[in-house]
């Protein structure tokens, strides 16, 4: 273990030594649970029978919203860096779903669609703006000196994507994509709390506030955040293997 | 094809002068060196045939189609072997055993897989050169194409560039007199510095 990982192990006891601290000070579960208060009742909720079809409900919605952003924001990124046009369309309403507060979508996506989509889109709109911008950023950096050589040697379109956007795009999709997935699973979670979506952790935590169960709300919490993690190390791991398979072509 | 006539061709970057007023034809099918001291428009003039620049005054004239450059830089794709580098411009005209011999030419048989990120600066441009030459264009642009190379590389490579060159029009930079004599080329020598203001 190098020292970094030992001083950051050490920050998180201390951190976890100083909530039990506070939960023991305030003495009120329904107000701060303790760490060993929510780490008992994530012991007791993962054995619950419906804990499973939970995670997988919102997890399926809210992947599916990343991979659908993901692809998207790549394709319509990489034709934006090409074609200057697809840049000037998209412009409008990137800048909408950039700046508009997403409690508004997720108003808007309640009046407009059934509840059970409301996940999905909620996390797909607050991933592609992300990813479509930092396509067109990595796009935009590619060594010109690169391009007039591809050019010289008039390479075709397809070619010049594979061997020279795609490798200056590859750092920032990863940023991206690592930085989109957690705001996707914040998003998410927050528009299954205002929907009240059946069958969704949101459901769980908007239930925690309702009934004060504090202990709920935070091992629900440490659901999400591992669930995140998890999502996003399978992501980086998936797009790494991915580019060194092209890299083999 | 035919042969390339510059009249009085000139180019200034922001009020500086890069290339003075300079003609010459090069003849088809023949090794030309460009020499010249340091800033005087060797690389300018590449950049012009390359089409990469246009020139502010003069012509150009018989720039054939097909055109292969050995840049300064070398200019390949650092996550991609070297095979991929040279196929990504060869395509299907050149076969993955007829670019792995010209590899093995150069020294670079057992390199031919691994990604070029991983190269010596030699390595890299051995690969830059292998995929000029693979490229068969019609005019071959050299810029410093032996620099960084050791003595016997160096003539190495300058043998299998002369191999593969034979009736096709090269322009080569080079700073050094004895290249040009190995390479039996025509020597131009450029004029003028960079420095120098134009009115």
């Amino acid at each position: 273990m190098n020292k970094q990982k030992l001083y950051r192990g050490l920050s998180v006891v201390l951190a976890l030594a100083l909530w039990q601290v506070v939960a023991m000070k305030v003495n009120m579960e329904m107000l701060l649970a303790s760490p060993v208060q929510a780490v008992s009742r994530l012991w007791a909720v993962i054995r619950e029978p419906e804990f499973f079809s939970t995670v997988l409900y919102s997890f399926v919605r809210i992947t599916l919203g990343f991979v659908l952003a993901f692809f998207l924001g790549l394709g319509f990124g990489l034709l934006a860096g090409r074609f200057r046009i697809v840049e000037h369309l998209l412009w409008p309403y990137v800048v909408t779903v950039k700046t508009v507060p997403v409690a508004s979508f997720i108003i808007l996506c309640l009046i407009w669609l059934d509840f059970t989509q409301l996940t999905v889109l909620i996390a797909f709109l607050i991933a592609f703006p992300v990813i479509y911008s930092n396509v067109l950023t990595g796009i935009r950096s590619t060594d010109q000196k690169m391009k007039e050589m591809a050019r010289l040697y008039k390479m075709p379109w397809g070619k010049q994507l594979l061997y020279i956007d795609l490798p200056s795009v590859k750092p920032y999709l990863l940023s991206a994509s690592m930085v989109s997935v957690g705001m996707a699973w914040k998003a998410g979670v927050a528009a299954e709390v205002i929907g009240i979506v059946n069958g969704s952790i949101g459901e769980k935590l908007y239930e925690s506030k309702v009934y004060f169960m504090n202990a709920d709300l935070l091992c629900w919490t440490v659901v999400i955040i591992l669930i995140n993690v998890l999502t996003e190390k399978l992501i980086v791991f998936l797009l790494k293997k991915i580019f060194a398979g092209v890299e083999k072509l | 094809m035919s042969d390339i006539v510059l009249t009085n061709v000139q180019k200034n970057y922001g009020g500086k002068t890069a290339l003075r007023p300079f003609s010459h034809t090069f003849e088809e099918g023949k090794i030309t060196c460009l020499m010249g001291a340091s800033g005087c428009g060797k690389t300018t003039l590449l950049k012009i045939l390359a089409g990469f620049e246009a020139p502010d005054l003069g012509t150009v004239q018989g720039i054939p189609e097909s055109i292969a450059f050995v840049f300064q830089e070398d200019r390949l794709c650092e996550d991609f072997s070297a095979l991929s580098n040279i196929r990504m411009v060869c395509g299907k005209r050149k076969s993955k055993e007829e670019i792995i011999r010209h590899l093995t030419e150069l020294g670079l048989k057992d390199e031919a897989n691994k990604p070029v990120r991983t190269f010596s600066g030699g390595m890299k441009r051995r690969i830059a050169i292998a995929r000029a030459i693979l490229y068969d264009a019609d005019l071959l642009l050299l810029d410093e194409p032996f620099k960084g190379l050791d003595e016997q590389m160096r003539k190495t490579v300058m043998d299998y560039v002369l191999r593969y060159t034979q009736g096709k029009t090269v322009l080569c930079v080079t700073h050094d007199e004895a290249e040009a004599e190995f390479m039996g080329a025509e020597i131009v020598h450029l004029a003028g510095k960079r420095e120098e203001k134009v009115e």
